[in-house]
């Protein structure tokens, strides 16, 4: 009985990730390492550097406002 | 002399191209394992273009001057150099983001844990650290860099391109196991602190009865007395010592 309120109170607390939740955030870590890198190997451009830099997004999110 | 020039000029170019067509396919083979590391080599790529660009504008001109000449022949070299930039990028990411990921990894999960997922993850572990002595010795010597280069990405790169998805379905596995761990943990933890509270709760009763127990039992003797008189307690004392 106290092993099934546990479990139950446990799941509403720490919710169980799905597979799918997990590559996510395995991919946006993975992204994060590749843009470490890209600020290292960057070149002289100090915007790269700095992460001020336009990507496809932020240009489709331009001309949407 | 200016026809010889233009020739010379059309060639180089055209070799540009074609080694900037070649790059083009390593950086999308590389983005499909990363698509921020492979930046620094877009940049790159575009820089020669720029560089080409100006060489062939320059070079359609109907007449050419010295100077003309000049800046042609130098936009040619800063562009071969901004190729040769962009092909070492395109491994130097690779290979840095692999090394990252693995070392992450190990930090994490464990060689082991990830190996139970991924059988063949200390032999990538292997060739990042083969890629990473190629690019060592490619600094040492500056004349190897294209052969190391090349071999790097014919041997390495497309290597490390298959096993992407496997590494990150073994990341995913090992991260999934550890989740399920830290749930058994939290339930355990949370069984103890419950049990140690009914402890604590029965300890406290325990505690609190004994003298309770022993202050009413006064009362209940003198009852006792008042309703059988004493030689009835006594006479029950004897025959339970008795027995």
């Amino acid at each position: 009985m106290l092993d099934k309120l546990v479990s139950r109170v446990a799941a509403r607390r720490h919710p169980v990730k799905s597979k799918d939740k997990i590559r996510t955030e395995v991919i946006a870590h993975h992204d994060a390492i590749g843009y470490s890198i890209t600020k290292r190997y960057s070149r002289g451009n100090v915007n790269i550097k700095r992460g001020a830099y336009l990507t496809r997004d932020d240009i489709d999110a331009r001309k949407k406002r | 002399m200016d026809e010889d020039f233009r020739r010379h000029a059309a060639e180089d170019i055209a070799r540009l191209l074609a080694h900037w067509r070649t790059i083009e396919f390593w950086i999308k083979k590389a983005e499909q394992i990363n698509k921020q590391a492979v930046i620094p080599a877009i940049n790159e790529l575009r820089y020669a273009s720029r560089q080409i660009f100006n060489a062939i504008r320059v070079l359609e001109k109907p007449v050419l001057s010295d100077g003309d000449e000049s800046v042609i022949s130098r936009r040619i070299i800063i562009g071969e150099q901004y190729l040769f930039n962009a092909e070492h990028d395109i491994c130097d990411a690779i290979v840095t983001f692999y090394d990252e990921v693995v070392s992450d990894l190990d930090a994490k999960f464990g060689t082991t844990a990830i190996t139970i997922l991924y059988p063949e993850y200390p032999l990538l572990k292997r060739r990042i650290q083969d890629c990473q002595s190629l690019i060592s010795d490619a600094r040492l010597d500056y004349d190897k860099r294209f052969e190391v280069y090349s071999a790097l990405r014919t041997n390495h790169i497309p290597h490390f391109v298959e096993s992407y998805r496997t590494l990150v379905d073994a990341e995913v596995g090992a991260k999934e196991h550890q989740n399920r761990l830290d749930r058994q943990l939290i339930i355990a933890q949370a069984k103890i602190t419950i049990l140690g509270w009914f402890g604590l709760i029965a300890a406290i009763a325990a505690i609190v009865a004994i003298p309770l127990s022993i202050y009413l039992w006064t009362f209940a003797y003198e009852d006792f007395c008042s309703l059988h008189g004493k030689n009835a307690v006594l006479g029950l004392i004897c025959s339970s010592s008795s027995q």
